[in-house]
């Protein structure tokens, strides 16, 4: 992980294994715990908010966990696009995956297609 | 008269009980003063004792298991034997699942044992009696894959090699996801490593459940999933079975079961419609097209090499997706079962 100050100060962080869990769960809240619906309430959306009021990067690094369902990933990261349209997620939002590498890809498909 | 002779008649009746009643409390403390070897204890007649443990009036009925207790490789012949099973019960018979010329058993199949035998038992209210096998190798079979333990504790405790979790709520249970990988990686490899698409997998299926496997709405039916740390192959063989109305039953409650051509209605038989399924070619039975991608993701990372040897059993459709091999099966499994490998 780069953590140098000049990036830093470009960027905001939402570490999922730490800030949320490492055992993420299903698409919704009644499913179980740890699901996407509360991740996205609790850890993604305000921080993506921060990131487009101050012009900057969101950078959510999925490294730590267990794994993720596609619901999970399609309920947080697709539920944003469908707030905040899917344009505004792809231009902020950045991926670090060291453990899982076809995964930020895979969500950018989640966020495209989640207007759909 | 009459009214005289009714009372005396009453009266002589509750006099003769109460005199019946003494000479047994009588008899009783006299019984409880001889020693256990006086003989006086045999001539009680059988009938008028209390036996320690219920027998059923009937032996069981046998009912044969197949030589390859397997799901994966010999569904039909496995689901025959719960159909015959099932027939008993459906008689009020008590039937009994006789392993005496089984050659050889599978995790999977353990586990779907125990799932179907479940369901059975709950339905009917009868017991099922099992005899096991007379190879000490089979026998280990059972035992390792946690048959034992299952009916003794709750939750099962592993064993050397496998381990068998329930569902114990009604929601999607991670860390037991996280546990079943933890000691298989652990068993089999020596060390605590992370299975991520084992994870989503197991997740999916549990989520799946919760969902779609009841007509009666959410987070009704059960599941059961186990891990089984093969030496022999060095790989871990995952099974997940549950307990529900399986995949067509759910798409076709909600009227999905339908595939435009040009606005001409088609047939589809239930394997290609299973394939199309897992290739995300039919929408999501809740109507949000964004959805629907639990199945896809598993075979995707089954095509990936994520997973392998993924197996899937839905009602009369067997799919061996390693081998592209989708097709009908003569039998019906009561619910769905989805097997896959790894190792890591």
């Amino acid at each position: 992980m780069n953590t140098d100050s000049a990036d830093n100060s470009e960027r905001l962080w939402v570490f999922v294994a730490t800030d949320f869990s490492d055992t993420p769960g299903p698409r919704r809240r009644d499913e179980g715990d740890d699901s996407g619906e509360e991740f996205l309430e609790r850890c993604l959306a305000p921080k993506f908010a921060e990131a487009l009021k101050d012009q900057r990067e969101l950078w959510v690094d999925l490294d730590g966990t267990e794994g993720y369902a596609t619901s999970f990933l399609e309920e947080s990261f697709g539920g944003l696009a469908r707030r905040y349209g899917s344009d505004a997620v792809l231009n902020t939002i950045q991926f670090k995956s060291l453990d899982q590498e076809y995964l930020p890809e895979e969500i950018r498909t989640y966020i495209r297609e989640a207007n759909d | 008269m009459k009214r005289n002779q009714t009372s005396y008649a009453a009266r002589y009746l509750t006099r003769a009980r109460q005199k019946a009643h003494q000479r047994e409390v009588v008899r009783r403390s006299r019984r409880h003063r001889r020693p256990r070897g006086d003989p006086a204890w045999q001539r009680r007649p059988a009938s008028r004792t209390t036996p320690a443990v219920a027998t059923p009036a009937k032996p069981p009925v046998p009912v044969l298991a197949p030589e390859s207790f397997d799901v994966v490789q010999n569904p039909e012949a496995f689901l025959l034997a719960f159909e015959r099973l099932e027939e008993q019960m459906r008689k009020g018979r008590t039937p009994r699942l006789d392993f005496s010329q089984t050659l050889a058993v599978s995790s999977d199949a353990v586990l779907s044992m125990i799932a179907i035998a479940s369901q059975l038992v709950r339905k009917y209210n009868v017991v099922v009696y099992l005899r096991w096998p007379t190879d000490p190798a089979l026998m280990d079979v059972f035992r390792n894959c946690g048959l034992e333990t299952y009916f003794k504790q709750t939750p099962p405790a592993p064993t050397d090699a496998g381990l068998i979790r329930q569902r114990l709520s009604k929601k999607v249970e991670t860390k037991t996801a996280q546990e079943m990988i933890a000691f298989a990686t652990q068993t089999l490899f020596g060390e605590r490593r992370k299975e991520y698409a084992t994870y989503s997998t197991f997740i999916e299926c549990m989520g799946n459940t919760f969902e779609h496997s009841s007509k009666g709405g959410e987070g009704r039916e059960l599941w059961w999933a186990s891990v089984y740390c093969n030496a022999d192959t060095g790989k871990v063989q995952c099974t997940f079975v549950d307990a529900g109305i399986g995949i067509f039953e759910s798409i076709v409650f909600k009227g999905l079961l339908r595939k435009l051509a040009g606005g001409v209605k088609k047939a589809i038989s239930r394997p290609a419609l299973l394939r199309d399924l897992l290739e995300r070619r039919i929408g999501s039975r809740t109507g949000e097209s964004y959805r629907n991608r639990g199945m896809p993701k598993i075979y995707t990372d089954a095509k990936a090499g994520r997973i392998s040897n993924l197996v899937i059993v839905t009602g009369s459709v067997y799919a061996d997706v390693a081998r592209d091999d989708f097709r009908s099966i003569n039998r019906k499994f009561p619910g769905t079962f989805y097997y896959w490998e790894f190792n890591t």
